[in-house]
This record gives C-alpha cells, structure tokens and sequence, in this order.
C-alpha cells in the first residue's frame, strides 16, 4: 500500500459508514509512514465525530399550514413590481415614439417615381425646404473658406519671411480689397502689421509648408558624368 | 401511502396530497436547508420555497421515481440561490470559509458534534451539500449525483475533500480520539 492507497481505503471505510474496526493493511503502512500516520490519526477522529452528529433538526409546528397557505396565494414570479412594470411600460413607449418618428421621416425623403409631390404635402414642402437650405449652406461654407484660405496663405508666408529677416520687420500691408471675414483675421492682421514676429524655431518647423509653395529657383541642370558615354 | 401513490395522488389533485407530501418530508428538506444556511429563520424560508417549486412542478413528475432525491435536489438549488443573494447583500460578504478562527482551543475534547458542525459550516457549499446528502441523509453517490445534476465522480471528489478538510480542520482544533 502507498501513501495515496492508503487516503483513498480510508475513504472507503468513511463510505461503508463502517470506519470504527481496525485494519491490518492500513496499520502496517501507518507504521512506515509518519505522515500517513497522521493523517490516519486525523482520519479517525473524523470517524468518531461523524457518529456523534445529531438527531435531524425539524422546521417549527406549523410549517405545513404555511407552506400551503402560500401556495395558496399567487406566486410572487407572477407579480410584477411596480417600478419593473413602469420600467417595461416607458421601453415600450420609447421603442413606440422611435419607430414614429423613423416612418416619418422615411417616407418624407421619399418620392414615388414619377408623382409629382402634392403642394399641399406637408412632408415634402418640409424635404424641399430642407434641402434648399442645406445647398445654400454648403455653397457658403465653400466661399467662406475659398476667401478665408487664400490671404491667410498669403500672410502665414510673409510673417515667416519676416520673422526670418534681421532687423525690424517690414510692414506687410496688408490689402484693404481683402475684406477680414472673422475677428481672428483681424487680429492676426493687427498683431503682424504691429512687427510681431512670434515664430521661433518649432513654430517655423511646423509652418514649413508655406514655405514649400513658393515657387523656387529652378535646379541645375546635372553635371555630366566624367568620362562620358 | 408510498411515495408512487403519493405523486399519483398529487397528480390526479387530490386536496390532501400536497399536505401529505410537506409532512412527509419536511424534516430532510428542512435539515438540508438548515445545514447550509445555518440560520433557522433562512432555513424555513428556502425549505418553503422548495415545497412550492416542488408542487407547481409535480405534473411532469416520473411516479417512479423516488421523491427524495428530487426534493433534495430542488432544495440543494434553492440553497444555492439564497447563499449567492446572501454573498451580494451588502454587510453579509463575509463567508464562513473567509473567516479567521479566532474562537479559543478546544476545552472539552468529547464534545465532538459541535466541533463536527463548526467545521462544517466553513466548508465550501458544494462540499457541504454533498457531505450532509451522504452522511446526515444516508443518500448514495448516484442519487446525490441526480439530485445535484453532477457526475458521480464529482460528487466522490467533493466528498473525500470535504472529509479532508473536515479532519484537517478537527487536528487544528486540537480535538483527538
């Protein structure tokens, strides 16, 4: 017998209910073995304690009656507190208004091939309307930045050839037939015309693009190669 | 009338069965309920509750097969349940297998069933439901195993840990025979 034979006959005799009586086979290896030893000691004390486990423990009198008197009652699965039922009800009329509201405008964007819309067609005046102001929006976004971009370039160059330049910086003049289209235009205006030159080193790194436009010298032609072909 | 006739009775809606069945076995559900909340209030409360599940899901019960087990089972779930909610409820996480056993050594070495029932109520509930099935309701492996859904070589593990633990546990406590 090993040590995990030795465990596992142990558990045996606690199953048999029948742990109490010696065992020869369990002895002799508990007397080679300490540790087995120790926990044959602990084993049957187990053993003993299992014998002393009392009488059942019982429900108080009664117990009866109050189950059937519950059972006698609605289950309480099937009531539904009012906080769940008011949670379930406010789902509902979200989902309800949502899918409203997602019908509506899906049949106002759409017009039936060749059905002219009614004049009187409350959803496609709203389209109409909607999508004339959405053009003149986007045509004015488009010029607001087609007049913004260009003298911004313009100016971005010049602050960084000043900057660039020793000596005080020259006035940059900036042309009256630009009209500023924003407070910020204005200032940065104000500030270059004033000799500002606020750009150190990362500044003109990070500007460096406006650099690259300008048109530059055009390259040598390349040397020919010694020797020639 | 035995357990066949009874769920026959309960089946056919016999008024007295249900009260037959509760007085019946209300003494194992209630022990096996006892022994894993460790509270007699708990106890009652799961003990009922297993009593209802049981008569509201009778109708699809085999009139051949034995009724406690199947009570048992029903009550080893609802243990279950009530100990998790018992776990989640703020101020009661504190599980008797977490504790420290800061209780004084053992003074009278005889008394054995309180040391035995110490030890158990620190043991996992697993453990503890297969230890109470097998060794206070005298079921054998494979009706704990269908009782608790598991296979029997799990319920033969959790058995022999909690033995171990339990012996381990009584060594500690300085108990000897």
């Amino acid at each position: 017998m090993d040590c995990r034979e030795f465990e596992s006959v142990w558990n045996e005799r606690l199953d048999a209910r029948d742990a109490a009586g010696p065992s020869a086979a369990l002895d002799a290896h508990a007397s080679a073995c300490p540790k087995c030893r120790a926990l044959g000691a602990r084993y049957q004390t187990l053993a003993q304690a299992l014998q002393t486990l009392g009488p059942l423990p019982t429900p108080r009198p009664g117990f009866a009656d109050r189950v059937l008197s519950a059972a006698a009652a609605p289950p309480a699965d099937d009531l539904i507190p009012f906080r769940v039922w008011w949670t379930r009800v406010a789902a509902a009329a979200v989902v309800l208004v949502s899918v409203g509201l997602g019908v509506r405008v899906w049949t106002a964007g759409r017009v039936a091939p060749g059905v002219a819309p009614g004049p009187v067609s409350a959803p496609t005046a709203d389209s109409e309307d909607l999508n004339r102001a959405l053009t003149v929006a986007t045509r004015a976004t488009l010029d607001l930045a087609r007049e913004a971009s260009a003298p911004a370039a313009r100016v971005g160059r010049q602050v960084l050839v000043s900057a660039a330049l020793p000596g005080p910086p020259p006035s940059l003049g900036l042309p009256e037939s630009v009209s500023p289209v924003s407070s910020v235009w204005e200032t940065v205006g104000d500030r270059v015309n004033a000799g500002v030159g606020p750009l150190g080193g990362s500044a003109r790194h990070a500007f460096g693009f406006l650099f690259r436009s300008t048109p530059e010298a055009p390259a040598p032609p390349p040397a020919a190669p010694k020797g020639g072909a | 009338m035995d357990d066949r006739a009874l769920v026959e009775s309960l089946l056919a809606g016999d008024p007295h069965a249900p009260r037959v069945l509760i007085e019946r076995f209300q003494g194992v559900v209630f022990a096996l309920c006892y022994r894993m909340m460790g509270h007699r209030h708990d106890a009652e409360d799961v003990a009922q509750e297993t009593f209802l599940r049981a008569l509201r899901g009778v109708v699809g019960f085999d009139p051949g097969r034995p009724l406690r087990p199947w009570l048992l089972g029903i009550a080893a779930n609802r243990c279950r349940t009530a100990l998790g909610k018992r776990v989640r409820r703020p101020g009661l996480t504190e599980s008797a297998e977490d504790c420290v056993d800061r209780r004084p050594p053992l003074s009278d070495p005889d008394d054995l069933a309180f040391e035995l029932e110490r030890a158990l109520d620190r043991l996992r509930p697993e453990y503890r439901t297969v230890f109470t099935l097998f060794h206070e309701q005298n079921l054998a492996y494979e009706e704990i195993a269908r009782a608790l859904d598991r296979p029997v070589g799990t319920v033969k593990t959790w058995l022999h840990r909690a033995r171990g633990e339990l012996a381990e546990h009584l060594s500690r406590r300085g108990v000897r025979c």
